[in-house]
């Protein structure tokens, strides 16, 4: 405890204010009184009370200066020693000129502080004994502390003390004398005053200027009568014993334990009663001298920690961090900390609430460990939930006002806070102006149109998936509408040109889910109306290219639809019905070159998904004698279109540099097999002549391939030759055995 | 909020933060707050060579106003939900 009842050394990790000082008190007992107060000039002396300065430093010193260890911290009571103006003797001189002035000195001894008025009240029957009869009561100087500390007396109160019938003291005995002694008044200072000057003087030297002792005549006399207390600076006259006997109770069991001391300051490392236990600890002469420089390297080193602890109180250190808090809460987590809620969310990382996460994050991250590392921690962290509660709250009040002017002001004021940095522009959105023209010409869709259009998408799709999460009733139609699927004033459909953007496909898939069912049938049979409109589609052909080869960007393009859109087509068809299947292949062949759709990887590949599907449904399920016939007729179709032109499919060979670069070409026997597993048999034999060059072309690249390359070329040819009862090898075609 | 957000995400994850001092900083991310104060634990100094007086520091606090770049790993960025951050931002 420090002279101000307010610990500035002990680090505040407490959160409470009162635990502070529990147990403090319990190593102070007054049974270190007598050793303490003699020596406690520091405690006292105003000068040199600097708050800055931390109990560890307090403590060590003394050791320092080479006085002994401990004093500092332990001189720390206020309490002075009732002996040292009645209880001992030896402090007397014997001449006791005012015997009345000892008898009113006894029950403040029981009593060891009373009040001013009290003192007061006491004297003034004795003051009107003693004092002649002209006395003016009145006139009797105002009780210390009356004044301020450091005042000077009024010069018109000066005088009063030489009354000649009231106070005794020599001349120098003068207000300038007694000052210090009103500077560091406490109760009992009264009787000093209505003391003898022979022991004022050792009063005031011992309370307030000990190194002046030697130089006073007085204190020559008692001087070996103070030998029993301990004086600051001289230990050659110090009785050890006599220091060790209260201290040893309290803390000998620290000397003996200097192993699990460690531990111990592990655990209590902010206990400022370590440093002083280390102070003490250091000088003890029983330790070799690497125990001890290990020791005072400890003590320095906590010395150094704790130099700026205390800085800041708890409260301070709670102003901050709700002023920190406050601007980084929110009660809308999911708009304005969107990124970090749903990664998190994703990661599954967290599943607690969102504002018992930032309380913890702050115990955790701050530095701020309320309630210390081993105890309390809930207590602690309860309080700071509420700390972010008030926060939010204060949060939602928040104005959400960012400019303001004020009237008759030329400029205008803006606000910025930790959510929306300060806006220095103010852009209004013009809304884009409805096109209505009645001319039956259709536009062409600029790029500016379709990518502002799938912003307006993308928004919608942010919007609804926000309100799926909090649980809202989300209305698809403005999505619907933004996405221009049933658009025809166009062109080309927005939608579709949509699609020709990478961002574009990437929300294809979370469209689906948005959308009603009837709505997602009609922006599949949309994309397969237009498929060789879909620029990821038609730029896959190998025929829009000069060298028959499809470059590096679009193939990434390609795989980006293959996760993504290709995905979801799959899902959606896997799970529609045989007429909506026959139906879209009866679009798809009647709205595109089939042609063109079958040089495209994509193209073929959304083919091959329909055929195949219809083909898997119309052997697990009854198909009526309607939806079969139309199914024959659509695969006529198809056929008709691919008929003389079934080559094409594969993409010529290619060489770069003179050598073959063999290319995938798995997604064609794949196509080629599910075509051959719907036609029939005619089908089938059309098939075969037509491609006889492309298979034994595979056989022969399957040769030169080798090893896992050629067995996978090998495979892929089987998927299809499988379906017409024949089976490859690397050099000849067999029967398939069954 | 869109950055203090996304920077939460990479608390506990190693970081190269490169200052406006030329200074490049590699550590663990160990909390930022809406000024983009960054603190770092464990942390090695890249061009410790051009300035030593950065071997012996283990852990600090940089000023967000002094960063020049802080740089990520790939897998610790989830880009599609970045866009979508950053749309809400504008919104």
């Amino acid at each position: 405890m420090s002279f101000f009842g307010f610990d500035a050394t002990r680090p505040t990790e407490e959160y409470d204010f009162e635990e502070t000082y529990d147990g403090l008190g319990e190593r102070n007992t007054d049974a270190l009184n007598d050793e303490t107060f003699g020596e406690s000039q520091k405690e006292f002396s105003f000068a040199q009370a600097n708050p800055n300065v931390s109990y560890a430093q307090a403590a060590a010193e003394p050791q320092a200066r080479g006085g002994r260890p401990g004093e500092g911290a332990r001189g720390d009571d206020l309490q002075p020693m009732a002996s040292l103006w009645g209880g001992e003797p030896q402090f007397h001189p014997p001449p006791q000129p005012f015997p009345q002035f000892q008898q009113f000195q006894q029950p403040q001894q029981d009593k060891k502080f009373l009040s001013l008025e009290e003192i007061e009240a006491q004297m003034a029957p004795q003051f009107q004994q003693n004092f002649p009869p002209n006395f003016n009561p009145n006139m009797f100087p105002p009780p210390p502390g009356y004044f301020p500390p450091g005042m000077n007396f009024p010069p018109g109160f000066a005088p009063q003390f030489q009354h000649p019938g009231f106070f005794q003291g020599p001349p120098q005995a003068q207000p300038q004398q007694v000052q210090p002694q009103v500077q560091v008044q406490v109760q009992p200072q009264v009787q000093a005053q209505v003391q003898p000057q022979a022991q004022v003087q050792p009063q005031v030297q011992v309370q307030a200027q000990p190194q002046s002792q030697p130089q006073s005549q007085e204190i020559e006399k008692v001087k070996p009568d103070l030998s029993q207390f301990p004086v600051l600076g001289d230990k050659a006259g110090y009785p050890r014993g006599h220091e060790h006997e209260g201290v040893d109770e309290l803390e000998g069991h620290e000397h003996a334990r200097t192993d699990e001391h460690e531990e111990h300051e592990n655990n209590h490392s902010h206990d400022h009663s370590h440093a002083h236990s280390h102070a003490h600890e250091y000088a003890h002469p029983d330790l070799s001298p690497e125990e001890q420089s290990r020791l005072v390297a400890r003590s320095q080193k906590v010395q150094r920690i704790m130099k700026y602890s205390g800085i800041m109180n708890p409260r301070d250190k709670d102003f901050v961090t709700r002023f920190q808090l406050s601007q980084i809460v929110t009660d809308d987590p999911y708009n304005e900390d969107f990124y970090f809620q749903i990664y998190k969310a994703l990661r599954r990382v967290y599943n607690n609430q969102p504002l018992n996460l930032i309380a913890q994050a702050y115990l955790e991250h701050s530095g701020h460990r309320l309630g210390g590392k081993y105890k309390r921690a809930d207590v602690a962290l309860q309080r700071m939930q509420q700390q972010v509660q008030k926060a939010v709250t204060v949060a939602r009040e928040r104005p959400k006002l960012t400019q303001f002017a004020r009237e008759g002001a030329l400029g205008k004021i803006s606000i910025g806070n930790g959510q929306k940095p300060r806006q220095q522009l103010e852009i209004t959105q013009v809304a884009t102006p409805k096109r209505t023209d009645a001319s039956g010409t259709l536009k062409p869709v600029s790029r500016r149109f379709v990518l502002g259009a799938l912003e307006r998408v993308i928004a919608n799709i942010l919007a609804l998936e926000g309100a799926h999460r909090e649980g809202k009733p989300a209305v698809s139609d403005d999505l619907w509408a933004s996405m221009h699927v049933l658009d025809q004033s166009y062109q080309v459909n927005p939608f579709i040109e949509m699609l020709s953007y990478e961002k574009g496909l990437k929300m294809f898939p979370r469209i689906f889910p948005l959308l009603s069912r009837e709505q997602r049938l009609t922006v599949v049979t949309l994309l397969f109306a237009n498929l060789q409109h879909v620029q990821v589609v038609a730029r896959g052909s190998y025929r829009a290219y000069a060298d028959a080869r499809v470059p590096r960007d679009v193939l990434t393009h390609i795989e980006l639809f293959q996760v993504t859109a290709m995905k979801v087509l799959l899902v959606f068809l896997s799970e529609a019905k045989f007429s909506e299947i026959v139906g879209l292949l009866a679009i798809l062949v009647s709205s595109n070159n089939v042609a063109f759709v079958s040089t495209t990887r994509l193209g073929l590949a959304l083919i091959t998904l329909l055929i195949s599907r219809a083909e898997l449904i119309k052997q697990e399920f009854k198909i009526s004698a309607t939806d079969l016939a139309m199914w024959s007729s659509v695969y006529d179709d198809l056929f008709g279109c691919l008929e003389s032109r079934l080559a094409w499919i594969f993409p010529p060979a290619v060489t770069v540099d003179g050598e073959p670069v063999f290319e995938d070409d798995s997604y064609t026997w794949q196509f080629l097999a599910s075509l051959a597993l719907s036609g029939k048999l005619n089908h089938q034999r059309i098939l075969v002549d037509e491609i006889r060059d492309e298979i034994f072309g595979s056989m022969s690249k399957a040769k030169a391939q080798g090893g896992d390359a050629g067995a996978r070329t090998i495979l892929n040819l089987n998927l299809f030759l499988n379906v017409i009862g024949l089976n490859a090898t690397y050099d000849e075609i067999t029967e398939l055995k069954n | 909020m869109l950055f203090f957000s996304f920077f939460k995400t990479l608390v506990d994850q190693e970081v190269t933060v490169e200052l406006k001092n030329d200074i490049s900083i590699t550590g663990t991310l160990k909390s930022v707050d809406q000024f983009l104060n960054l603190k770092l634990d464990n942390i090695t100094c890249n061009n410790d060579t051009k300035y030593p007086h950065l071997i012996a520091v283990r852990n600090l606090f940089i000023r967000g106003s002094t960063v020049r770049y802080v740089h990520l790993k790939k897998e610790s960025v989830d880009t599609n939900l970045l866009q979508d951050a950053a749309r809400r931002g504008m919104l």
